[in-house]
Order: structure tokens, then sequence, then C-alpha cells
């Protein structure tokens, strides 16, 4: 492991950040509670994922650990800790890292390209201009809907377990593929003549620079698929994937006022209120019959599920279900909702309680429960 | 060499190459606030801003070029409409019709009312929410998408593995049409409609649905809604007093097709639209070219705006569409127009396809003011064939191309053009302004005319954009075009009726209450109507307490304002088949001696729907017929609020009434729009009268009068009388547990037969339909580049010749299903997991 460790840094070239171990200690004093212990994520985002929302290079880690994201729970630690542990802390982080990272995808345009019998080289594409040039937080190749061009991506490859790797790339158009300028992979279907080969390569723990061009005639949708496998333990990273451009992870937090949200989450009645108080307790208020239909603590609403295509999938609640919730006490055979508000920390419905005005007041009530009055 | 092929580039690359926007028009593109927004719905204020509804469930306000946030928090609002007079904003999301207001004017909503939930939703992706709109009355206007999945369809015996999946009702009111008045009354306006999307009030208050193909809509087509109509959905149908699951089940397309009405204007597919949005009426006053008064229309699919405009043949509105513009970044699902003749487009592309190509976008059209593009400007049905205008002089005439065809009506996903064939032109000429074309063809009610122009030229030598208008003709022009209703014009707001209009669907017959529930005796707070009462002396009042007709009306000695009343009537039976229709047993409970509830006998006695018994006279016909036989005694209970007039004797809130006939509600806070046969005039409380009309015999008796309640407060009491629970009917179906194994999309394509199952059959099926498809080169066989999955292609490659033939294919799904079929019952269903 420390080897390992040391490698990769040593690639990296962070000469300060020698002491790793530091950077996992404090990880596990402090980071894990919002990012997991494994890095797995949890109330903040997986550090180990593909996706990346502040960009993935060393640099964008240490701009956030230094600066933190305004309007989330992330704050800066730049005045917190001294320069050396905010780069362990980061370097810590490159070092659980897997597979395809800071991706550049550059869009260049057919025209520059039309004999497909040949072979796409690096060298094409020094005196050509690129229609786009984008950082692809998702770390994956993919195509934006509607674009036609050739595609010329260009990452690091986090490896962490030495050996044989192989490439597998689906038969689509020409493709090549180079590994530290070295180039280990080439297809052509409009000229199988011409030597075609995918190269077995030895990859020692650590980082390295792939690149990738690709060509396809254009059809309903972008047909590039393909993965780095590694042989001994079958292990496989993908380099390709679909855009999640849009559908940012959209998480509705606790603020320092109450929070009444609607959102569909599975197996709450659909029109419930969500209440979600400053003391990150969700309350379901179902306006139907006036009763609670379920409460969390240590709760969030996300709303990522829903967001791609056409909301076929529920919003979920990220936390833990209150055990006996105070119900509202309500026995009316009509209910029916009025309007609600929020009034500091307290949600407030106001219904019609067989034909008699009611205010329902759901109000915080130490960490981790609530209380609820109608008057 | 660089520079050169840079200017290569976006030469070849440049929109308009891709784009159609007519001439004198430009494309604008507005940046969005950062953050997840796909947009779903737009609308503008008085003072200029511009306001947005995101997927995501928010609200943006846009003025001087600067984004904020208005409200959050919503569930998938499709739609948003700003109400100056309230200066609140309304949104449809998908639990309700909600009204944002902000009390403290700090620029941000705090105060979320709920206006109707009166509809159900079970939780089902698919069951939408759109508008509203508003009528000159202020009342809004909604539409409620069906559902893709639940457990009841109508799939009218269509075998298994055709064409897409049935639409489903999963809860009260779903695949309506309905309106809401501020009180936040939920009142069902009609039915039949599959994914209502765009919904548009036009200026003189029509109301329009568009609605996209799919199982029973044949094409993508434009609704003229008209209250109590069925527009051919028949899931739908469930949530009509008069039919219900089990008579829905028993019914097949042809009897759908006989209560259904069509659309007035069909949108050929491909052509025109696939999935369009809102209409929105070009007001502009010319600001945004010559096209005054036709309908805008955006389609989220083709990701263009198109034209179109009604006119009425026969009594009905029929009408005509056109192509406009193309290229805009991303589908369209709504439009609105600004106070600069913008003509401003909230666009998506999210779920489904979009042509654009981008997820979303905010774009507005614009006309520069003096360029008149060349463009057929409309079309009209005459006599013999078709008039056509151009919006400029044409060159030399050439004689168009025109076909008609048909659709199927069926539970198949969409028809396709049925009998198309082209029609000989004849008798084509020119109008003097070399404006205006006029021609003779074939005529067919019931057809679409494709109308096409190919090569015709204005006199500059300029092409059309886009050379063919479609007109749809369900009617042909009659020899001459019948009177409209007694009174002038559209006079009923909302409902597109004219007064005592003979088309207007006849209510279904409900089941009255035995008269020991409904003859109430008067209350101690009642005043008993009894003989001092009245004013006129022919009535006179037997021993039994019971008053014949007399000749002439009978009038209260006192008048009377807000109040509740009952009273109860019997008709003289008679079997003279001189005496039937409004000539059996007519009078008429007048309240404040001029709004008319109807008393004619509708014991099997049809007659107009809006002068039947329960009939608001000449307005409201009865949600049901719930009437007892001549020679029964019936009753009516009335909690009624009396207009309300501001001193220059304008309206401000007109007459109000809830009504029940025999125990049966049969008006739910009705809106009265005015006397009978007169329009509102100023008055105070005036006397309850009863009149006399014509034809057989009517008594009355027990009538009892309670002045001076208060509307508002007594109305959920009067409501609940009789056993209704006024919200009982919102209970909805849980929505069945999803198939997790596979996609949605894929779960929709593959379940034809909606049962939330997926059999083996079903499964290969949808993939061997796939190998014709993906067999581009049509050799029988699918080679890698085909079937770009190297590792299942050598999997399945039972002869190795590289290549993969029908039944090679089809070895590719079959271990597929059994490694999903995680239970190993045969079946893909919910309880199977990854």
């Amino acid at each position: 492991m420390r080897k390992l460790i040391c490698l990769i840094a040593c690639l990296a070239g962070y000469a300060h950040a020698a002491d790793l171990e530091r950077g996992q200690q404090l990880y596990a004093q402090l980071c894990f509670v919002c990012h997991g212990p494994n890095l797995e994520g949890g109330k903040g985002p997986a550090l180990k994922d593909d996706y990346w929302h502040h960009g993935s290079s060393p640099e964008a880690i240490l701009e956030i650990i230094n600066k933190g994201v305004p309007g989330s729970e992330m704050i800066g630690y730049e005045a917190v800790f001294p320069e050396a542990d905010r780069l362990a802390v980061r370097d810590y982080i490159l070092s659980q890292q897997e597979g395809l990272r800071e991706v550049m995808r550059s869009v260049y345009p057919k025209e520059f390209f039309q004999d497909t019998t040949q072979k796409l080289t690096l060298d094409q594409f020094t005196n050509v201009e690129s229609d786009s040039q984008r950082l692809l937080p998702e770390n994956v190749y993919y195509m934006d809907r509607g674009v036609d061009g050739v595609l010329r991506g260009h990452s690091k490859l986090y490896i962490r377990e030495g050996g044989e790797y192989q490439f597998n790339i689906s038969k689509i158009g020409r493709t090549t593929v180079y590994v530290n300028g070295e180039e280990v992979h080439y297809s052509n279907q409009s000229n199988k003549a011409d030597g075609q080969y995918n190269k077995k390569i030895q990859l020692e723990p650590g980082i390295h620079e792939v690149d990738i061009l690709h060509d396809e005639p254009r059809k309903h949708s972008y047909r590039l698929h393909g993965r780095l496998r590694h042989n001994k333990s079958g292990k496989q990273f993908a380099l390709n994937g679909r855009s999640l451009q849009g559908n940012v992870p959209k998480i509705i937090k606790a603020t320092p006022t109450a929070q009444i949200i609607r959102k569909w989450i599975k197996d709450i009645p659909p029109r419930s209120l969500l209440c979600l108080l400053p003391n990150q307790v969700i309350v379901a208020y179902n306006p139907v019959d006036g009763q609670i239909a379920k409460a969390w603590h240590t709760a969030e609403v996300n709303q990522t599920p829903s967001l791609p295509d056409r909301s076929a999938n529920p919003s979920q609640i990220n936390g833990e279900e209150v055990t006996n919730p105070p119900a509202t006490g309500i026995d009316s055979q009509l209910v029916q909702l009025l309007h609600y508000e929020i009034s500091g920390t307290d949600a407030v419905i106001v219904s019609k309680l067989d034909g008699i005005e009611k205010t329902v007041t759901i109000s915080p009530q130490g960490d981790n429960s609530y209380s609820v009055t109608v008057q | 060499m660089k520079a050169f092929l840079f200017l290569l580039f976006s030469l070849l690359t440049s929109s308009q190459l891709i784009a159609q926007i007519p001439a004198g028009y430009r494309l604008e593109t507005v940046e969005l606030p950062k953050g997840a927004i796909t947009l779903l719905g737009l609308c503008h204020k008085p003072d200029g801003t511009l306001a947005i509804v995101s997927w995501e469930g928010e609200v943006w306000e846009h003025k001087e070029g600067v984004w904020t946030k208005f409200a959050e928090n919503l569930m998938e609002p499709n739609g948003i409409y700003y109400d100056a007079k309230e200066a609140a904003y309304y949104v449809a999301q998908k639990p309700e019709l909600t009204r944002l207001i902000d009390s403290n004017n700090d620029g941000i909503c705090d105060r979320y009312e709920c206006v109707t939930d009166g509809f159900g939703i079970t939780g089902e992706y698919h069951e939408y929410h759109y508008g509203p709109v508003v009528d000159s009355l202020g009342r809004k206007y909604a539409s409620l998408n069906l559902a893709a999945r639940g457990a009841f369809t109508v799939p009218d015996g269509k075998p298994q593995g055709v064409g897409g999946g049935n639409m489903a009702y999963t809860a009260p009111w779903r695949g309506w049409v309905y309106r809401s008045d501020r009180a936040g009354h939920f009142q069902p306006l009609a039915s039949g409609f599959r994914s209502p999307c765009g919904i548009g009030m036009s200026p003189d208050d029509q109301l329009f649905i568009t609605d996209n193909q799919g199982d029973w809509v044949a094409d993508c087509c434009l609704y003229h809604v008209r209250e109590g109509n069925f527009y051919g959905h028949p899931a739908s149908l469930v949530a009509h007093p008069g039919y219900g699951k089990e008579k829905v089940q028993s019914m097949t397309a042809a009897d759908f097709a006989k209560i259904r009405t069509l659309p007035a204007v069909w949108f050929p597919r491909e052509v025109i639209c696939n999935s369009p949005g809102s209409p929105v009426w070009d007001t502009t006053g010319g600001k945004f070219g010559p096209f005054q008064g036709q309908m805008f229309i955006g389609d989220q699919t083709q990701s263009n705006f198109f034209r179109c405009g009604v006119e009425t043949v026969n009594g009905d509105l029929q009408g005509w569409c056109v192509d406009f513009l193309r290229g805009t970044s991303s589908g369209t699902v709504k439009l609105s127009f600004d106070a600069e003749g913008r003509l401003w487009s909230s666009q998506v592309g999210r779920g489904w396809y979009s042509k654009g190509g981008k997820r979303t976008a905010l774009q507005y059209a614009e006309w520069d003011g003096e360029t008149t593009p060349f463009a057929l400007h409309s079309a009209s049905l005459t006599k013999t064939g078709f008039s056509v205008e151009f919006t400029e002089r044409i060159g030399r005439k050439i004689t168009p191309v025109v076909k008609s065809y048909h659709y199927h009506y069926y539970s198949t996903y969409g028809s396709p053009r049925v009998d198309e064939v082209e029609l000989e032109v004849t008798n084509y000429q020119l109008s003097q302004d070399r404006q205006t074309v006029t021609f003779d063809v074939p005529l067919t009610a019931g057809k679409v005319y494709s109308i096409q122009f190919p090569e015709q030229k204005n006199t500059e030598s300029k092409l059309l954009d886009f050379d063919t208008i479609y007109y749809t003709a369900n009617q042909l022009r009659p020899a001459k075009e019948p009177k409209k209703g007694r009174n002038v014009g559209w006079d009923l707001v909302g409902s597109s009726w004219y007064r005592n209009d003979g088309r207007r669907p006849i209510p279904p017959v409900a089941k009255p209450l035995p008269e020991a529930d409904f003859a109430l005796p008067a209350p101690e707070a009642a005043t008993e109507l009894d003989a001092s009462q009245w004013s006129n002396e022919n009535w006179v009042i037997d021993s039994d307490g019971v008053m014949p007709r007399g000749k002439g009306n009978n009038s209260t000695k006192q008048a009377y304002g807000n109040a509740r009343i009952h009273l109860e009537f019997r008709f003289d039976p008679s079997d003279d088949p001189k005496w039937t229709g409004q000539l059996y047993g007519n009078s008429g409970v007048f309240l404040m001696s001029g709004y008319e509830l109807q008393v004619v006998n509708s014991y099997q006695n049809p007659t107009i729907a809006d002068g039947m018994c329960g009939a608001i006279y000449g307005q409201h016909p009865p949600r049901v017929n719930a009437s007892r036989q001549p020679g029964e005694w019936q009753a009516y209970d009335i909690l009624m609020k009396a207009p309300i007039f501001a001193d220059d004797g304008t309206v401000e809130e007109p007459m109000r009434a809830t009504i029940f006939h025999n125990g049966i509600l049969i008006h739910d806070d009705v809106w009265i729009y005015g006397e009978v046969g007169k329009a509102y005039r100023k008055h105070g409380k005036r006397p309850l009268m009863i009149q006399d009309h014509k034809g057989t015999g009517v008594s009355f008796r027990n009538l009892w009068i309670i002045d001076d309640v208060d509307y508002d407060q007594e109305l959920d009491a009067f409501r609940s009388n009789f056993g209704n629970v006024p919200n009982s009917f919102v209970v909805s179906e849980p929505a069945p547990d999803p198939i997790t194994v596979l996609p949605d999309h894929m779960v929709q394509a593959m379940d034809t037969n909606v049962d939330n199952q997926i059999t083996k059959a079903e499964f290969l099926a949808f993939w061997t339909a796939q190998f014709g498809p993906s067999d581009e080169n049509e050799d029988g066989l699918l080679d890698l580049g085909e079937f770009p999955h190297e590792g299942a292609l050598k999997g399945a490659d039972k002869n190795g010749d590289g290549k993969l033939s029908r039944e090679e294919h089809r070895g590719v799904y079959e271990p597929q299903f059994d490694g999903l079929d995680s239970d190993k019952d045969g079946v893909l269903t919910p309880k199977d997991k990854k």
C-alpha cells in the first residue's frame, strides 16, 4: 500500500505529499463524516466514483479543499489546516482513484478527416481547429446529441493494480488509442486490410496518459463502446458512458428556515408535503387525510434519481426513520388543504377539517425529532 | 491554412443551413439560470417580466436580463399563468393547481395555496398535469394526462405485439380537462384525452387542447373543447357519470366512435409535429408579421413552430395547419407573446427526443417589422373546394397537388394515412390581387386534405419555405350555414356551446333517492311558503298543501338574497303524444325572479340538454338526470349565492348555485352566466318566482326558504347532504410496482398488453423486431457493423461466419431473458430483481 501511494505521489509530481498516511489519518478524522469512510459518499458526494462536479485534476481537488463549495456544507480548509495537511488529504484522495480522470473531449469537424480509410493519428490534429473542447465531469466519453464530428479524447488513467491490460473497443468506424504516447490499439472498418491490432499492455500502478481518436459514420446514436480490462482480475474501466449533462445531482438539504417540498417519493402518498426542518428532520404530512405518513431524521431529499429522462424514477429521502413519529391527532372525515407556508423554523399548513379552518404547525424538536400542533 | 479551414468549418456548420427561418424573422437564445433547469412553461407579467417553470420544480423571473428565483420545491409544474388582478402565479404542479403568492413583496413566493386538488394521482410518472389557462371570467382550466402504466386500459382486442402500449386510467378524472374557479371548485369539463400536453384559451373564450398520437389517437391533433364532450380516448370514461369501468370494458371501438368528437385540426406527424405543445394566438396587432389572429404552436419533437387557424363550418370549428419555422434549439412545449410582439418559447428535449438536440432552451422569435415572408397564409373550405391565401402576390400560378386521406380509430399506437389519393383539381383561379387562389376538388366529409404548391414562386421568384397546408374537413359547407343559438355568439363562456344547442351531450341517467330521503320538512329557521306568501291568487293551495300551476307567474311577496331553498314538484302523468319534450309539464323555478332552474318532465322524455329538468335553463345541463316518473313527487334542494355587482353595475362575482335533484347532486357550485336569455343587470334582493309555462300540468308543495345564508360558509356542509362526501371520489388506486430489471422505456415497448409482466414471447418479439431495421444492407445477416456487440455476436454465432442469422440473433436474447427472470417463473414481473 505504502509503495503504491508513494508511486502515485511521485508520478503526480507533488513533492510535499510524502506523508500520505497523514492524509489518510486526516480523512478518517474529518472528511469521512460526509464523504464516507471509504470515499463512497454519504451526505457529500462520493470521492472515488467517476463523476466529479468540480473537476478531477489535482489542482481542482486542492482548490475545493482550500476554498470549499459555496452554498454547501463543504467549507474551505485553507485557514484550518496547514498546507502540508491539505496536500496530504488531496493526495490521499488521488491515491484512491481508478480509471479515467480529467477526461478532456475535443470534437473536430469531419471535413478535416474525410478519407475514412486512413488511420487517425495524433499528428493529424496538430493544425486543425476543434469545434469544441470540454472537460467532462462524468469522466467517460460520450458525444452530445445531434453533434457529428471526430472525437479526440485526452485523459489521465489511474491504475492501482499493475499487470497486463487490454482495450476492448467495439469495431465501429476507426479508432486509435495511445497510452503514454505509444499506439496500443487501432481498428478501421473502412480499411480492414490495414494492419489492425489491439496490443496487450503492461501498466504499473500509477497515473498514465491515454489519448483516444475516434471517427464513426453518423447514426441515430453514437456507438463508440469501449473498456480497458485487467486481464488477471477481469476488472474493467469504462471508456464511454452517458452524459449526465443537466442531471447535475440535486439534493435538497436543511437550511436555517424550514422548507416544504413536493416530490414523488416511493411508498409515500403522492400529495405529501415534505416538511424539511432546520434540524434535518423531514416530516411527510399527507394533506389528504391530515396524518403524518412518515418522518426521518438526519435527512435530505435527493432529487437526482428523478432528473434524467422522463422522471420515471421517484426522488429519494436519505435519512433514518423516526421511530414513533408524533401524530397530528387529526380525526376528520373531510380534510381539505388550503395553503402552506414557512414561518421561520416551522412548516405551517392550513387546512379545512370538516369545514373548520385549522393550522397544523410542524416544528423542529431536539436533533432528531419534531413537534406538531393543530390549532 | 488553419484560418481557411476554420472559415470553411463555420460555413459548413452555420445553423442557417439546418434551420428554416422565414424571411424577416430571427431566433434568439436567452441564457438560463445555472443549475438543474429544464423548462416546462413560461408566461409574461404585464410589466414585461418573464417567468419560467422548470421540471425540477422551480419558478424563475427574468427582468432586465437578471434571473431571480421566485419559488422552488414544486412537483413538476407543467405550465404557469400570471393573474394580474390577483398579483399571483398559478402553476399546475402534479398533485394540485397551486397559487403562488408573494405577500410581503420581496420577490420570493411565501405562500403556496392549493386552488384545487379534486383529481386523483397515484405517483405513476406519466400523470402529468398541464396548465392553467384562463377564460374571460377568470376561471382556470387545466388538463390531466392518463398514466403510462396501470391496471385499467382499453386495448379493445388489440393483438399482442401490435404497436405500443395503452395509456391507463389510474385515478379519477385522468384524461379529462377541468375548470376551477377562484373558490377552487373542481369541475370536470370534457373527457377522452390521452396526453393533453397543449392547452390554450382563445381570445374569444374557446378552449383548445392538443394531444399526442398514440393509442386511440390516430395522429397529433387540436381539439376544440366543448363542455361534456368526449374526445376519443376511452380510458377516461371510467370517471364519466354515465359510463364507469364495466360499461367501458364492454364497449368496442365502434361504440366509442359513435360518441366521440373529432379534432378540429389533425396535425400530420413527422411533417408538422409529433408532440405539440400549447397554442397561443397572435394578438400582437401586426407586431409579429402578417399572421394576426392565427394560432401558433410549438412542437417538442420537431423543434419547430407551426401555425393554424379554425373556421366555423356547419356549426363546428375546423381548420388548417402549416409549418412556420424550424430549427429551434430544443423542443417547444409552451409559447408566450410578450408586449413587444416577440414569441417566446420554453423548450425541452428530455425524456422524449427533440430534433433540436439541446436538453432545454429558452428562445424567442422576432419579426423585423417590414419583411413579409412568402408563405401560405391560410386556407378555407368553400362549397366546392378550397380557397388558399398567400402572404404575398404570387408569380406564375401553379396548380396545387391535392390529396385526401383519413385515419383509423383504434387502440393501436397512431394510425397511418388511410386511402390517401390524389384528387383532380379543377376551376383553378387566382384573385385580382394575386394573393388568393380558389379551386374545386371532390370533397368528402371526414377527410384531411393536403394542399401542396410545389415550385410556387412569388413575383420576385422566391419559393415558399413550406409549400403544403393541411385542412381537416370534418364537415362540408352546408347549403346554408345554420343559425347560431337563440342568442348571438359563444355566449356560454368556457363551455363553447350556444344556448339551447341541440348537439350538446345529454346527461346520463342516475338513480334518484327514495322520496322519504329527500322530502325534507322545513327547519325552524325556514319560512314556509304557504298561501300567505304568494302574490298570484290564480295559484291555489289545496288542503293537502299542493299548489297546481296557475295562470300567470307566481312570485313570493317577499324578496330574497343568498338563500337555501327547498321545493317539491310533481308532473301530471300524460299518455298524449302531443305533450312531449318541452310541453310535458313545463314550469320553472326563477331564483331571484331571473335565473331559471328548469322544471319539466325529463323521465323518458328527451329534450335539449340545457332545457331538461334540473338545467339552469340555457346554460348548464344537470350533471346527471335524476328524474322520477310523472305522478311521483320530486324535490329540488338549492343553495344559492346572489350575484355581486359593483356600483357601476358590472358583475363582480356571478351568481352561484349548488343544487340537488331528488337527493342527487346536479350542480356543484356552478357559475350562472346571466338571467334567462338576458345579460346581468344590477339588482338587489328579489322574490322567488314560479313560472307559468306551457303543456301538461305540474304541482308544487312543501316550499320553504331560508334567507341570508352564508353561501361560502355553508357550502361544504350543504354538499355533504344526502350522504354525499364531496371529496369521496378522489380515491386512487395505488400505482403498481414497476418492473425494475429493464429500463422503463423498454418495459413500455415490450409489455404490449400492459399487464405489468413481460412474457418470454413479448421479450423476444421486441428483440427479433429489431433485426430488420438493423440489417442495413438487407442481406439477412447482421455483421459487426450492424450489430456492434462483439462478445454477444461471437457467443451466438453458431456457424462461425462472423455474422448473425435471424435464428442466431434470437439466440442472443433467449439466455438474457432467463438471466433477468431471477425468480424463474417464466415472466418478468416487479418481483424480479437484478
